[in-house]
């Protein structure tokens, strides 16, 4: 291991030798910057890191006692996966005197950080906030925020499971680790409140590996509440404020956990009992037994040796750990900035434009081509990650709200492993969240209803995620009732959203898409669940933000698909660059359907307002750009027409001047002070650094006029 | 210490251009870098003294024309107009933007006593873009507040309603 290696090349270590000293600071970070390391042993590399940084600044010698000192402290931490709490508060004492006898020295050394450490004369828990603590840097801080955030995903994932297969003791054991590792980061950074949550929960776990407390509802109930309330605090904790340790909800969720303590799983005796292995004045005689040699044998092997039953038996009635199935470890990982990994793309961005301009034909620039391709692909997948944390998460929403609403809703899920850019994902919690709502107030019938319907008593919801070409899909499903149009359409009617006459002619798909119109709901009352109408905005606000689309299948009776498609990449589109009026622009080949040469006698006036062309049967309003930009018109007998669709599946005509080409562009932001503008999303760099403007084609189309949407009755 | 006596007896350093018959001048601090004039991609929507944006190495930054946006009289770029790209701090991080002046002058160093808050009488320009008015060897110069100046919001005008406007007509 790594630390071994420290440890031989510090021992090594002779005063003087520079390049020894940046091997052994580079080796640091390495480790350092390794996700499995715990937040203890980072504060442990933060400060050496300090410490050797000075030495290498001005050639001074090491303090090589107190770095043994820290590799031994460090190497303990790593090793003991399994501390005990008593243990893990002594290491925090250990820091804490380590600290004080080289911090004040490090500090010294370490240039503008003045903030040296204050002698805590109590090392142990004290409502004290991190802000407060004096030598916790924010990074070390953060990265405990990280680590916490997503050892509650996995926990959460846990009790998911273990509520499906309440006899997998992995997964208690897990837990038990998870909480356990929480509960001592909590007492290294004074993390009171969430220390003493997640110490509570530390017990009651240790009471299920110990088959003290049985795995039941309640026992999942408390756990996933609790990990609600970590999440919080973490939350809170990352927003800088301190934790309110007199909520009252806290108290409550305390009190729960005291009483669930209380409960004490149901004796082995019972339970054989039950099972018809041993009738109860057996069950009373062995028990006699047990307490005669004062319990220094369990139940289980007095009855066994007493032949009354067999050790299958009593293997079977202590519910049998499944064969344990640890989430596989496989890469490791490495900690990176955001930004970092964002300026790389864009480099590459960067370099793909830089080459793209390159004119000669040569296999030495083909192959370089491709290099760069595959470059760009490997820097573009460091920004992605799975959607298990998504997935679970619904699988948490619809567990509770169908609880909430007394339904029953089962849950599949299929695609969770496809790898999506981490700002989607991480966006996507929300929308979907609200989805899944719908689709369990709207969608799924009551239990009574789908007997009669003839449908499986418990409703079904599917979260699936593929690929498609460049795009992601990711759908909620439900074989529920399916959408309603009367029922839309009269809610829309009564809100004046919709005029009465236009709701006849409206397409049932223009139906459909009422749904995500803000303030839009069809429940009768607002309740807890819906019903505000603001959760399909949220939705369509959030696909709309991430160029996406949105589908909806449905049909009556059977259910309904809603189908979020997202572009796969956030940060290069496929364009089509058009020129009009000498501005370059960009047109996203997602919205193209085809360019045709369009004559100007081919063009109608329709209601003296409105351009139109007929193309194959079908009359499509014409938007012409020059003129929508005001740009002084050219000689306009030979146009180019592009047929575009916007979010309403309706087909326009854009008139530009020419074609230039069609190809990937780099999408980069026009910065905020461009923010308004309507016509364009953002801006690129084409051939020669020119700039090429993408447009917003569904703003424009609405720029254009309501009379050409209502003579389409768009 | 030399560099603290330095700047009370130099005061900051301000780099000093022309634009029309005027001398304005800008704190050095936040000039990024000066460049000679390139080619502006013109960009619809914004006003006029928005000139477009160029492609800084890989970032796009807008460029504002000083003389439009004070409302002097427009005026052929020559060989001698520069752009002088400041860099603001925002929210996130620090803007870039170019600004077009008629000519560069040159780096001097104001006392802070120097720049007298004398209100300075010109309709065109508004007097919160004005720090104050410093006199050095050349003559007087204007000391601008480049911050404010470039902090308007006015940044897009919809000329896309001109569109529907034609066809009401």
């Amino acid at each position: 291991m790594e630390l071994n290696d420290l440890n031989s090349v510090i021992l090594e270590y002779t005063d003087g030798d520079l390049i020894a000293l940046s091997d052994i600071i580079d080796l640091i970070s390495t480790i350092r910057s390794s996700r499995e390391l715990a937040a203890l042993s980072c504060s442990y590399f933060d400060l050496l890191l300090v410490h050797l940084n000075a030495c290498m600044r001005r050639n001074q010698a090491l303090n090589r006692a107190c770095l043994a000192e820290a590799m031994d402290a460090v190497a303990m931490i790593e090793n003991s996966r399994e501390l005990s709490g008593n243990e893990s508060g002594e290491f925090c004492e250990l820091f804490e005197q380590w600290k004080l006898k080289h911090h004040s020295a490090f500090l010294a050394d370490a240039a503008g950080q003045n903030n040296s450490a204050t002698p805590s004369d109590d090392a142990r828990l004290t409502k004290a906030e991190p802000a407060q603590n004096p030598f916790l840097t924010d990074d070390v801080f953060k990265v405990f925020l990280s680590e916490a955030a997503e050892r509650i995903v996995r926990a959460q994932q846990c009790c998911l499971e273990l509520e499906k297969n309440p006899a997998d003791t992995s997964l208690c054991h897990e837990l038990f680790r998870i909480f356990h590792t929480l509960k001592g980061e909590c007492s290294f950074f004074k993390l009171a409140s969430l220390g003493e949550l997640t110490h509570s929960y530390e017990n009651i776990l240790d009471m299920v590996r110990n088959n003290e407390l049985a795995v039941d509802a309640v026992l999942i109930d408390v756990l996933l509440k609790g990990i609600d309330h970590v999440n919080k605090m973490l939350a809170d904790l990352h927003d800088k404020k301190i934790i309110i340790h007199q909520d009252i909800e806290y108290e409550d969720l305390m009190e729960e956990i005291e009483a669930l303590r209380k409960t004490v799983r149901e004796p082995i005796g019972d339970r054989l009992v039950a099972a018809g292995v041993l009738s109860e004045s057996e069950k009373m005689r062995i028990l006699r037994i047990q307490k005669n040699q004062s319990f220094a044998e369990n139940f289980g092997s007095i009855a066994c040796k007493t032949a009354k039953a067999s050790k299958d038996d009593i293997e079977r009635a202590i519910a049998s750990p499944s064969s344990g199935k640890n989430p596989a470890r496989g890469d490791q990982y490495i900690k990176v900035k955001d930004s970092q990994v964002n300026y790389l793309v864009d480099m590459i961005g960067e370099l793909l434009i830089a080459q793209n301009q390159i004119q000669v034909s040569d296999q030495a620039l083909l192959s370089l081509r491709k290099i760069s391709k595959e470059i760009q692909l490997a820097a573009l997948k460091l920004r992605t990650t799975d959607l298990q944390p998504l997935s679970s998460n619904v699988q948490r929403v619809i567990r509770d709200t169908a609880k909430k609403v007394g339904k029953e809703v089962m849950y599949v899920c299929s695609g969770a492993d496809l790898e999506v850019d981490r700002g989607l994902v991480e966006g996507l919690g929300e929308p979907l969240l609200h989805l899944v709502r719908n689709s369990i107030h709207h969608g799924i019938e009551t239990v009574e209803l789908r007997r009669k319907a003839g449908k499986a008593p418990a409703g079904k919801i599917e979260f699936s995620a593929n690929r498609k070409g460049n795009t992601v899909i990711v759908s909620i499903r439900d074989d529920g009732a399916g959408l309603d149009r009367r029922k839309i359409l009269d809610k829309a009617v009564a809100k004046q959203l919709v005029s009465p006459e236009a709701a006849r002619s409206m397409t049932d798909q223009a139906v459909w898409e009422l749904i995500f119109v803000s303030g839009f709901s069809t429940a009768e009352k607002v309740d807890q669940i819906s019903g505000r109408g603001v959760g399909m905005d949220i939705v369509h606000t959030f696909v709309k933000s991430n160029r996406g689309r949105i589908t909806i299948h449905t049909e009556a009776g059977v259910g309904t698909e809603i189908s979020l498609h997202f572009p796969i990449n956030t940060a290069i589109i496929d364009g089509m660059i058009v020129s009009v009026g000498g501005c370059m622009l960009v047109l996203p080949v997602s919205q193209v359907i085809e360019s045709i040469n369009i004559d100007s006698c081919q063009l109608y006036l329709v209601a003296n307002e409105v351009q139109v062309v007929e193309l194959r049967g079908e009359i499509m309003p014409v938007i012409c750009l020059a003129d929508y930009f005001g740009f002084e018109p050219k000689d306009a007998r030979q146009r180019i027409g592009v047929v575009v669709e916007d979010n309403r599946r309706k087909r326009y005509v854009l008139l530009v001047e020419k074609l230039i080409s069609k190809r990937e562009v780099v999408i980069k932001s026009l910065g905020k002070r461009f923010g308004k503008l309507r016509a364009f999303s953002a801006g690129t760099v084409l051939e020669g650094g020119r700039i090429g403007y993408i447009l917003d084609v569904d703003n424009i189309i609405q720029d254009s006029g309501s009379q050409t949407r209502l003579l389409i009755g768009g | 210490m030399e560099a603290a006596r330095r700047k009370t007896v130099h005061g900051e350093r301000f780099l000093s251009f022309n634009l029309d018959k005027e001398e304005f001048c800008i704190e050095i601090g936040k000039v990024r870098e000066i460049m000679g004039m390139t080619t502006i991609n013109a960009l619809p929507q914004t006003p006029d003294f928005i000139k477009g944006v160029i492609n800084l190495r890989g970032k796009i930054i807008p460029i504002i024309d000083l003389r439009s946006k004070f409302g002097f009289e427009s005026r052929d770029y020559t060989d001698r107009t520069c752009i002088i790209v400041v860099d603001l701090p925002d929210e996130d991080g620090s803007i870039l933007m170019g600004v077009v002046v008629d000519t560069i002058k040159e780096v001097i160093s104001i006392p802070a006593e120097k720049i007298s808050s004398v209100p300075y009488i010109n309709s065109r320009i508004k007097s919160e873009f004005i720090k104050g008015i410093a006199e050095t060897a050349n003559g007087i110069t204007i000391v601008l507040d480049i911050g404010l100046v470039l902090n308007e919001d006015e940044f897009v005008v919809l000329k896309g309603s001109s569109a529907i406007a034609t066809k009401e007509r």
